[in-house]
């Protein structure tokens, strides 16, 4: 086993550690554990980190060729996301109970991927590449988190017996909540739109045509579509709270798609980047 | 929608309920069309999906939607949403130019209303004399980065003229970016053009073996490109790009560019956009028939997946007694090309290397050059770079009215039973519920401050 697969598994083990601790803390009541439980979710960023940058090293690219790479990149940027909301607010630490286990599936779901040595090809080899795959991530880190503060707001706003409440309690003001989901969901339309940019930019330089509609252009602008759909709703129609909540978790599984589905669904150029070549 | 509404083109296209449908109906419209290969009606994939769904491919194929982003219906969409998005950019325009001309005065409506104690409004007593106060309270806002006026018991901040320009921005260039796109495809031209190693073509419609020519495009170019050489395997810092042709484009005798193309390294010249589609090998044969000799140049395919090589069907000689050969290329351990035709009903075959002869019914033709050749994208669309700008000052204002909206703040000091009450009021843009909170403390801290220090 080489450190690197050592590294990741660390990284896998802390975050179900990490996910557990959230389940236990969560469902006892326990601040204490819910605190270890953050400490052990971030704890795993490290050998994480390592990981991937183990191979960035000996491969000479970043995370973004093949299943293995790109979702483990995925569940990277998931827990750092977290950590910077759950360490800006105190309060919101719990929404690891949301994410902790999404990151532990997804890096896990990673591990069990043939995790070949894909080569830059002479496609691959330009700056665009970085700047796409750099906002994508920013971009799918920002609609996970969204997604977590969405369901949180609804968990507490459908909580209805006594018990439910004081588990809750300790989460900001349902508010500050909506508020901040608004936030990661106008900040990752802005990042989508960027990689979309940089993708445009990129295929020009690479084949002379910035759109082609292939499948995973037309659904990585449908995807930016639906979370225009949600900013519009909340910004000109007045959507807050549960309905926005909802909208904001009904956007994902969009977003979700057009990142993974697509390439396993469609036969598409940028089968390569996700499942191989 | 009411009768009074519909007869309000402006009000129609500017209503929010109809952008927020109009963008459903983009979105469900895109993803039908990603479900069906989009494409020519005899392109492989079309015809595969055709045969693997026999009982909807008609009526697909009937309404047109296997080339779903030129549709009629699309265009009419696109269209439609490209108008409301300008009605809203002229909506948000008025609405920020109004909001800059307003001038430090508030109206006394707008002072009662204060006074009536709404949700968002904070009542503070401080001891402080009135400008005292009232010039903390400007200080307080003007921490928060906002603009200040002062009007008799008032002050007034709002935030700069640049936070209320992003919706105004985002929206303006969404719909320029509809035209810019709409006009590039209009007048747009791209082909592929075959050039064998060694040889030139110049920028006309009869040297394309593809090409697409918007309806408003004028002529073509008339440059001449050039592939002088090709590279067995370009490596550029490590990265291997394979057969790499070295072209130069020339305005006449004059040289305007020239470079090896590859993947991201295009040539620009001359409002051209030159790329390396693909690269095979290729032949050069002459036909030497009465004493006349004409040069054919053969392109040699091969299949993409198999690798074998696509037979070429080549009409030569004199017009009237034209000779049908097939050229492949051969499988020889040296370049050779195999031709094939019949003469008098029988087959015939022959195996020509480079600078070898065969007589085919009374014509000579000779394997001139077995060589490769560059299969070149040539674009010729001035509205690239516009794109990217709209697309760069949409994200630049959608990032402004998320990141550094519009805020304002009124602050009302009036004396009451010897002290002052001071009213706090805050508003935003997107009604953040933070704002009135960090400007409440903000103000509260100011004027409680001096107090303790008075």
């Amino acid at each position: 086993m080489t450190a690197e697969i050592v590294l990741m598994w660390l990284a896998v083990t802390s975050y179900a550690a990490g996910a557990v601790l959230y389940a236990v803390g969560f469902v006892f009541r326990k601040e204490r554990i819910t605190a270890a439980a953050m400490w052990v979710s971030l704890l795993g960023l490290l050998p994480h980190v390592a990981g991937i940058a183990v191979r960035w090293v000996r491969l000479g690219h970043g995370p973004y060729l093949g299943f293995y790479e790109v979702v483990s990149s995925y569940a990277l940027m998931t827990v750092i996301v977290f950590g910077l909301v759950a360490l800006r607010f105190k309060s919101l630490r719990s929404v690891g109970v949301v994410l902790m286990p999404l990151a532990f599936l997804a890096l896990g779901g990673a591990m069990l991927a043939p995790k070949s040595d894909l080569g830059i090809t002479g496609t691959l080899s330009s700056w665009w590449l970085a700047i796409h795959v750099a906002f994508a991530k920013l971009s799918y880190g920002s609609f996970i988190a969204a997604l977590g503060l969405g369901a949180v707001f609804l968990l507490r706003s459908s909580a209805k017996s006594e018990r439910w409440n004081e588990r809750l309690a300790r989460l900001p003001e349902q508010d500050k909540v909506d508020d901040l989901t608004f936030k990661f969901v106008a900040v990752g339309f802005i990042f989508l739109g960027i990689m979309i940019a940089a993708g445009a930019i990129w295929a020009n330089e690479a084949w002379g045509r910035y759109w082609s509609w292939d499948p995973i252009e037309t659904w990585s602008l449908i995807s930016w579509l639906v979370y225009a759909i949600v900013l519009h709703l909340r910004l000109t129609m007045g959507w807050r709270g549960r309905r926005f909540a909802w909208a904001a978790i009904g956007a994902f599984p969009v977003m979700a798609f057009a990142a993974v589905g697509v390439v396993i669904v469609y036969n598409s150029i940028h089968g390569a980047y996700l499942i191989g070549y | 929608m009411s009768i009074a509404r519909a007869r309000n083109p402006l009000r129609l296209l500017a209503s929010r309920r109809v952008a927020v449908w109009l963008l459903v109906a983009f979105v469900l419209y895109a993803i039908l069309a990603s479900a069906i290969p989009q494409g020519a009606s005899d392109a492989a994939k079309v015809v595969a999906w055709d045969a693997a769904h026999p009982v909807i491919a008609p009526v697909i194929a009937a309404s047109g939607l296997h080339a779903a982003f030129t549709h009629p219906v699309f265009i009419v969409l696109a269209g439609w949403l490209a108008l409301a998005t300008a009605a809203c950019a002229l909506e948000r325009t008025s609405w920020a130019l109004r909001q800059r001309s307003r001038s430090g005065r508030v109206s006394e409506a707008a002072l009662e209303r204060l006074r009536t104690k709404r949700a968002d409004v904070v009542e503070l007593m401080t001891s402080l004399a009135p400008d005292e106060a009232l010039s903390r309270a400007e200080a307080a806002l003007q921490s928060l980065g906002l603009k200040t006026a002062t009007d008799g018991p008032t002050v007034t901040g709002r935030t700069g003229t640049l936070s209320l320009l992003g919706s105004p921005l985002f929206h303006w260039a969404l719909a320029m970016l509809f035209v810019v796109i709409s006009a590039g495809q209009l007048t747009r031209a791209e082909g592929l053009m075959g050039i064998v190693a060694g040889a030139s073509k110049v920028d006309v419609a009869s040297s394309y073996g593809f090409l697409k020519v918007g309806p408003l495009h004028g002529d073509l170019s008339g440059l001449t490109l050039t592939v002088t050489r090709m590279e067995r395997d370009l490596v550029v810092r490590g990265v291997s790009f394979g057969p790499t042709p070295y072209v130069e484009v020339r305005d006449g005798d004059r040289l305007l560019k020239g470079q090896y193309v590859r993947a991201n390294a295009p040539l620009r010249a001359g409002g051209l956009l030159v790329h390396m589609s693909g690269y095979d090998r290729a032949a050069v044969l002459s036909v030497t028939e009465a004493g006349s000799s004409e040069s054919y140049e053969v392109f040699l395919d091969a299949e993409e997946g198999t690798g074998v090589t696509r037979p070429v069907a080549l009409s030569v000689g004199s017009t009237g007694d034209e000779k049908q050969l097939v050229v492949t290329a051969a499988e020889s351990s040296d370049p050779a090309v195999e031709l094939s035709w019949e003469s008098a009903g029988v087959p015939k075959t022959a195996l020509l290397r480079e600078g070898e002869s065969a007589d085919v019914d009374g014509a000579r033709v000779t394997a001139e050059r077995l060589t490769s050749y560059a299969r070149l994208s040539v674009v010729d669309d001035w509205s690239v770079w516009p794109i990217y700008a709209l697309f760069a000052l949409a994200l630049l204002g959608i990032g402004v009215a998320v990141l550094a909206p519009a805020r304002s703040a009124l602050v009302l000091i009036e004396p009451r039973e010897g002290t002052l009450e001071v009213f706090v009021q805050a508003r935003h843009v997107r009604s953040d519920p933070g704002w009135p909170v960090v400007v409440r403390r903000s103000v509260i801290g100011a004027l409680e401050q001096e107090q303790e220090s008075s």
